[in-house]
């Protein structure tokens, strides 16, 4: 375009950034949220609440299941882990080539007592989750396929960020807001480059996880789920098909005493925990034992990166299977960018790390679409194309943080023995967002902001006391704290914007502190020199 | 071609068509001919084009935006797909 | 434990880095880069080497794939810090940069 590269790369990044702001900002939101999918859907269903893991979980799960599924085939008990406090059982019948049972059935247990809890029906994080990569109510090709376009939008607005913004690094720590306020530019530009490798790496990732969807003439891709990740995947069964009538009837063997000591080996030889168990022929002589566990060192293996145990009927280890590594250096920088992404491998700490880097990739798109408004409202206030999108913004960004809150609390205020209550979880969100976009087009001024920003902050940080009230355990165990804490920040951030709308940006009087320094205030962050009209004849 | 004439309008969506639809076509070509110049399974294959590609893709549009001349930018869009399809096609690599 | 050790070493990297900026440095210490010998590069070294050892404490709580993966997050952490230090705790680094920071005491001891 005529012009400096750098001309060329500002109308770039504002083109391609925001044109595909609003439902990039939905996917960062949902994203972010996402990392926490596991807690969130343990939240959503306080019936879990009351079951608390103790010494003997593996041996309640296993006398659930000797009572339940006495003649199964395979039994799977998940033990409660960093990121749930339950125990979940599933068995099966058949193999996975036997007619009868394909699909597994599955319990979630108090960890304690061995009760089946029945959790309400509820999307829980998998709703946000999955309208993160495949939005919703289309199919599932065509959510792809935006969601797609919109990150290939989202890279090259990074990448056109960065060249346009060259200089940023030499000024990097150089943000001094005039106001003791941050400035919308300034909280852009901060939230941007403090965690860019981090946007950088999440953008192009999730554009190789879409890859298949996005490049349909590439191989055999298909779509989320089935990327081509390294190594042998470990077997989970899958014996050859099996007379299940001829066998003689035995007496069924208890091992349940045999669990403590298998499980103390493995955790003994990996350092952690044994997470999971799979009894194949419970009951017999034969039977053997798969213990896993969250000795994940490895990201470039995929997700069979863990190694597993196997023990037969009188608690001696007969083999490991190993975990598997990737074949090659493609498929392992390839595994590598997907795990990160989806952040299965992730402990408490890296977790939160990534939450971190979320939530400023969050207000990176947020800020940047009202930055976008703000730059032309001057000259453009009243010209339909620039209302539409000033009140489109307060709905798609406010908005939506307003419909995940409503969503959060219609789960514990929608009966819990209502039909389909979970469809009626997420219309309630959808409804709320639609409520929202109405109400930023009608009131697109500062106040129109104030309302909706303050209803998501009040929505997000009141979450722990409705936590606490409507859940039949009072106190938070530690899922339900991530969560509450979470949103609590949530809402900090919310109130912190809704001071920054009341304020008005009018520069608060300076202190007097701050007017000794030498020169500190006076220095502006470095901005693009470009005009404001930045469209430029080609 | 005189493109002085065009219409700044036309010009840029001229520019956007030939760096998404252009520079997807031309990634793809890229892509196919960087695996067909290496000895790899299907599965790596896949992993590998897909990271080239989107590397690739995002190049060729900031590389079409930076360019300031128009006709150029033709040119360059025509040129590089032409090019790397035909070699494609070949099967100079596989 | 590692965390945090992984967390200061970062925090102190982006510290000298930023201090290797002339605005920078005249904010905190009132005296002008350009007069210290080689002052820039010095700084810029120390920040670098700081953010690398810091890759020490991580990969050795995480191993190194995942280990990477926290360092870079906890950069991301400590550049938010120093960022917000800067506007909100100008004092705070001034006292940190003259009296901890190798590239403060390597300052004091080389200006005269």
């Amino acid at each position: 375009m005529k012009g400096s590269l750098r001309q060329s790369m500002t109308w770039l990044h504002t083109w391609s950034s925001i044109t595909a702001g609003w439902i990039l900002f939905a996917i960062f939101f949902t994203g972010t949220l996402a990392f926490f999918r596991a807690e969130i859907t343990h939240w959503m269903q306080p019936e879990l609440h009351v079951s608390t893991p103790s010494e003997n979980s593996a041996e309640v799960g296993y006398q659930y299941l000797l009572n339940k599924a006495p003649d199964a085939k395979e039994w799977s008990i998940s033990l409660p882990t960093e990121r749930s406090e339950t125990v979940s059982v599933s068995w099966r019948y058949g193999n996975e080539r036997g007619r009868e049972q394909l699909f597994a059935q599955r319990s979630q247990l108090d960890a304690s007592t061995g009760e089946d809890l029945a959790p309400r029906d509820t999307a829980g994080g998998n709703f946000l989750y999955r309208f993160h990569f495949e939005l919703y109510a289309m199919p599932r090709w065509l959510g792809e396929t935006l969601v797609g376009i919109v990150s290939m939008m989202m890279l090259i607005g990074i990448v056109s960020g960065v060249i346009m913004h060259r200089k940023i690094f030499a000024d990097f720590f150089m943000f001094r807001p005039k106001k003791k306020l941050l400035s919308w530019i300034d909280g852009h530009v901060l939230a941007s480059v403090l965690a860019l490798p981090f946007h950088l790496m999440i953008t192009f990732s999730g554009l190789l996880l879409l890859g298949g969807t996005l490049l349909p003439w590439n191989g055999n891709g298909g779509g989320h789920g089935g990327p081509p990740e390294g190594g042998a995947p470990q077997e989970r069964g899958g014996r050859p098909a099996e007379v299940v009538n001829a066998e003689p009837i035995a007496p069924h063997i208890n091992h349940s005493a045999l669990l403590a000591p298998i499980m103390a080996k493995a955790s003994a030889h990996w350092g952690v925990p044994v997470d999971r168990i799979t009894i194949k022929n419970p009951g017999k002589e034969n039977t053997t034992f798969t213990v896993s566990g969250a000795n994940r060192v490895e990201l470039s293996a995929g997700r069979g990166g863990n190694s597993g145990l196997v023990f037969n009927a009188s608690g001696e280890r007969i083999s490991e299977d190993p975990a598997s590594t990737a074949p090659n250096t493609t498929q392992a920088v390839y595994n590598y960018m997907d795990m990160l992404h989806q952040a299965r491998f992730a402990d408490s700490v890296t977790r939160w790390l990534l939450f971190f880097a979320g939530i400023l990739g969050t207000l990176m798109v947020g800020t940047g679409s009202i930055l976008w408004v703000e730059k032309r409202a001057k000259k453009q206030l009243g010209l339909k194309g620039f209302e539409l999108v000033r009140g489109t913004n307060i709905g798609a960004i406010a908005g939506l943080m307003v419909a995940t809150g409503a969503y959060f609390w219609s789960n514990r205020l929608i009966p819990a023995d209502m039909a389909m209550r979970s469809d009626w979880e997420v219309r309630v969100f959808f409804i709320a967002w639609l409520a929202c976009v109405i109400a930023g087009l009608l009131r697109r001024d500062r106040m129109g902001w104030l309302w909706q920003t303050a209803a998501a902050a009040a929505l997000f940080s009141l979450l722990p006391v409705l936590d606490v009230v409507t859940s039949p355990v009072g106190v938070p165990d530690a899922l339900r704290m991530v969560f509450d804490v979470a949103c609590v920040l949530i809402g900090i951030l919310c109130w912190y914007a809704v001071v920054k709308l009341k304020n008005g940006g009018k520069p608060k009087r300076r202190s007097a502190a701050a007017n000794r320094k030498p020169d500190a205030d006076n220095m502006k962050p470095v901005r693009p020199r470009g005009r404001t009209k930045t469209e430029q004849p080609a | 071609m005189n493109t002085g004439n065009v219409s700044p309008a036309t010009a840029i969506t001229l520019r956007v068509v030939i760096a998404v639809a252009g520079g997807y076509a031309a990634s793809t070509a890229i892509s196919l001919l960087f695996a067909a110049m290496n000895e790899m399974s299907d599965r790596q294959e896949v992993a590998f084009i897909r990271m080239v590609f989107f590397l690739v893709y995002t190049v060729y549009i900031i590389w079409i935006f930076a360019i300031n001349d128009l006709q150029k930018v033709l040119v360059t869009g025509l040129a590089t797909n032409a090019v790397a399809w035909a070699l494609v096609w070949s099967g100079v690599f596989s | 434990m590692m965390t945090l050790l992984c967390l200061v070493l970062c925090c102190i990297g982006f510290m000298h880095f930023s201090m290797a900026n002339t605005k920078h440095f005249s904010a905190v210490t009132g005296k002008d880069l350009d007069d210290i010998a080689y002052g820039k590069i010095i700084f810029q070294v120390l920040g670098s080497s700081f953010l690398l050892v810091a890759t020490w404490p991580a990969i050795a709580g995480w191993e190194t794939e995942i280990g990477l993966v926290v360092w870079c997050g906890l950069m991301h952490v400590a550049a938010a810090m120093v960022s917000l230090f800067y506007t909100y705790l100008p004092g705070f680094v001034r006292v940190c940069w003259m009296w901890l920071m190798p590239g403060g005491l390597l300052q004091r001891a080389i200006a005269r």
